[in-house]
């Protein structure tokens, strides 16, 4: 449940449409020591603070790949996520994506490791649905948000 | 299943005699009737038999895929070679982190039944290491061998 939850949580945070504060960002040191800690050698960090969830959001590059990390304000890595080209897709989840969703497009792909468990968000569309697919190494996956389009016609 | 990744992996790496076929010619049709079933968008598709599998490479959404099956038709793997980068992040970083000195020499990925798996293949001027993923986030050593010198 509690992994679930984590999960929501970021998967708003991350990837539909996020709050993050205005305010210059304060990034607690235990936060700041854990991402170090964990990315050494990370470079071009920035930072980012949810507003309302107290996560902290890291963007940088590391080992020459642009990485996310969030983490929580005790410095627990939450998950990180990084932009990746379909192609890149392991076999069975580009499989399992072409048979239930072959009709859509794909706008774009996540991968996002939390809890050591690897799985791909997938923004799927048409001209009337937008939809948020989180897709498993298995093949399997489940509609996590469907969005309709407002369709406005100019006349 | 993990029985099966392992032979899989061990028939590749070792590289089984085979006997080129580029077109269908003598290739069981229960196995082509499984190919086209699986694989209906394939292209420029070459057959090779060896003794305990056929094999299938082919072109599919712009990527070279092989697939093996048994005599029966059924698909024991499909494999890709695949570049670091595509490479799932905590296996890339492990990588880069724990084996900087050795280069890459072979990289696939392999989906057997519902399981993806990596393996990949360091070299250093004195060793061969390969190493083997089937969480997508551990490696665990596959084989190590020094290289006999000349």
């Amino acid at each position: 449940m509690k992994k679930n939850f984590v999960f929501a949580m970021l998967f708003a945070v991350a990837v539909v449409g996020s709050s993050y504060a205005n305010d210059p960002v304060k990034v607690k040191s235990i936060v700041k020591e854990s991402f170090q800690k964990t990315f050494t050698g990370a470079e071009g960090v920035t930072w980012e603070v949810v507003s309302s969830k107290q996560i902290f959001h890291a963007s940088f590059v590391y080992n020459n790949e642009s990485l996310n990390a969030y983490f929580d304000a005790e410095g627990n890595l939450l998950a990180t996520g990084r932009y990746v080209k379909r192609e890149s897709l392991p076999m069975l989840v580009n499989r399992g994506l072409t048979e239930n969703y072959g009709r859509y497009n794909v706008i774009e792909t996540i991968e996002f490791v939390a809890n050591s468990e690897t799985s791909y968000i997938v923004k799927v569309g048409n001209d009337k649905v937008t939809m948020y697919v989180q897709a498993y190494n298995d093949g399997s996956s489940a509609i996590l948000k469907k969005e309709k389009k407002n369709n406005v016609t100019k006349l | 299943m993990k029985k099966i990744i392992l032979s899989m992996a061990l028939m590749l790496m070792i590289g089984v005699s085979s006997t080129f076929a580029n077109d269908a010619e003598g290739v069981n049709q229960k196995v082509i009737n499984s190919f086209k079933k699986e694989f209906a968008n394939a292209k420029d598709v070459k057959w090779e038999s060896g003794k305990e599998y056929v094999k299938a490479t082919f072109s599919l959404n712009g990527q070279i895929l092989f697939a093996y099956y048994s005599e029966g038709g059924d698909m024991l793997a499909m494999t890709r070679n695949i570049q670091a980068s595509q490479l799932p992040i905590n296996l890339l970083n492990s990588v880069k982190r724990d084996f900087g000195s050795y280069w890459i020499s072979d990289l696939f990925e392999m989906a057997t039944g519902n399981e993806t798996a990596y393996f990949v293949t360091l070299e250093s001027a004195s060793e061969i290491i390969v190493l083997k993923s089937v969480d997508s986030s551990n490696w665990e050593q596959f084989k190590k061998e020094k290289k006999q010198a000349e």
